[in-house]
């Protein structure tokens, strides 16, 4: 396979433009089955994902490229640089994030996006602040709610 | 990496700090997570449906009561009052295939039904299989050792499913199931004797021709309950070396244990 055959060029929404091996960008069905259909050249405009968003995005894919036999890197390492690659990303980043795997359709990162949610959203007020959501209940259906599930609570 | 091969006419950095609407995610997106949330424990579920009501509404898809967790819910409420509102929200998982769920109606039946009602044992295997079947590690290990205790056409089904539970070295194997042994027999125990006691008398042991490693490999973990690194046993069947690993010894030993008495 000649070098320009190998690699492959993503635009984000923002003109930004990536030169990746085309087994890193390969890893999104999306793009898979755009390069499948030959519907584009060897330049790939995706219109959904910003440059910032499509950096990170990138990162992830290369790390769990399998390239060559580049890839044996150990499954426990591999779970500590996802659970870094996560740890401090904030609300609106991770949100892009989950948007940007959904649409590229990377189901481990969409895994890994979607977990990283739930781990930082344990009380109701860590819901309230992370998600950005307003709480609508009245105290009369709260207190409905939390009779509903007292059966989960009584020792 | 190669960062901006063309260079972009826009602005690049406009760093906002403003946090995205959740109305930006798609619904199964949202109820994605929530099912993630739910993975976790019963009052992460329950904190889940009082933050907004269209989270209450994610939590009554069935995707959420598929994956919710049992962890520290109790066997049984003890309240009257609470049973019924328990026994809807279980049925609810059981009918979304809730793995938990499946694992504990199974446990139930085949241990803890009279055994008038052959039924019921017949029934609770059935729940216990399709537990297995979907990864629950508890199932598997109290499932696998009923078939190997039934014997006949189902024994090697039971190994075949028991061998999804050995880890590569034999300490780390010997650990896990430990484990999951005493996690099963908690919940057995209670009222599960006479169908022990059912087991232990159709159980025959396979013949084997192995050098006896294991077995004594076990015998000594029994006793010192640690582990001498020097006579540590790889599991793995495709290495040459593991020829002194016998899963037929492990399991025999593990079936002891199991219906121990005490």
């Amino acid at each position: 396979m000649s070098k320009s055959e190998k690699k492959i060029v993503l635009k984000s929404l923002d003109n930004e433009a990536f030169e990746v091996e085309k087994a890193v960008a390969l890893q999104s069905q999306t793009i898979w089955v755009m390069c499948e259909d030959k519907c584009v050249g060897n330049e790939i405009p995706l219109e959904n994902v910003t440059g910032q968003i499509l950096a990170k995005v990138i990162d992830y894919c290369k790390k769990h490229a399998v390239v060559d036999g580049d890839g044996d890197e150990s499954s426990e390492e591999l779970k500590n640089w996802d659970t870094e690659f996560t740890k401090n990303m904030d609300q609106s980043t991770l949100f892009n994030m989950i948007l940007a795997a959904n649409y590229l359709n990377i189901k481990s990162l969409l895994n890994l996006t979607c977990q990283a949610v739930a781990d930082k959203t344990k009380t109701i007020d860590e819901f309230h602040t992370f998600l950005n959501i307003e709480n609508n209940f009245t105290p009369e259906e709260e207190a409905q709610i939390c009779q509903e599930n007292l059966w989960a609570f009584d020792d | 990496m190669k960062h901006g091969v063309s260079s972009s006419s826009f602005k690049k950095s406009h760093k906002t700090t403003t946090k995205i609407s959740l109305n930006s995610l798609p619904e199964e997106l949202l109820v994605e997570i929530s099912s993630r949330v739910a993975a976790s424990s019963f009052s992460d579920v329950h904190n889940l449906q009082l933050v907004s009501k269209t989270f209450q509404n994610y939590c009554n898809d069935g995707y959420v009561f598929q994956r919710v967790s049992f962890h520290g819910i109790p066997l049984f409420p003890w309240h009257r009052r609470n049973r019924e509102k328990f026994s809807k929200f279980f049925k609810r998982c059981l009918r979304n295939g809730n793995p938990e769920a499946l694992y504990r109606k199974g446990l139930i039946d085949y241990f803890h039904l009279d055994s008038a009602k052959e039924q019921g044992h017949g029934g609770g295997i059935e729940y216990l299989a399709r537990a297995a079947e979907k990864g629950n590690q508890e199932a598997r290990y109290v499932y696998g050792i009923i078939l190997i205790c039934l014997g006949g056409k189902t024994k090697q089904k039971g190994f075949k499913i028991l061998s999804s539970l050995i880890k590569p070295l034999m300490s780390s194997t010997v650990k896990e199931v430990a484990t999951l042994r005493k996690i099963n027999r908690d919940i057995i125990l209670w009222r599960g004797g006479p169908m022990m006691r059912q087991l232990k008398g159709s159980y025959v042991r396979e013949k084997c021709n192995c050098d006896g490693r294991t077995e004594m490999f076990l015998a000594k973990s029994c006793v010192s309950n640690g582990f001498d690194e020097d006579s540590n046993i790889i599991t793995s069947s495709s290495s040459s070396s593991s020829s002194s690993f016998c899963e037929i010894c492990l399991w025999h030993h593990e079936v002891h244990l199991f219906l121990k008495n005490d």
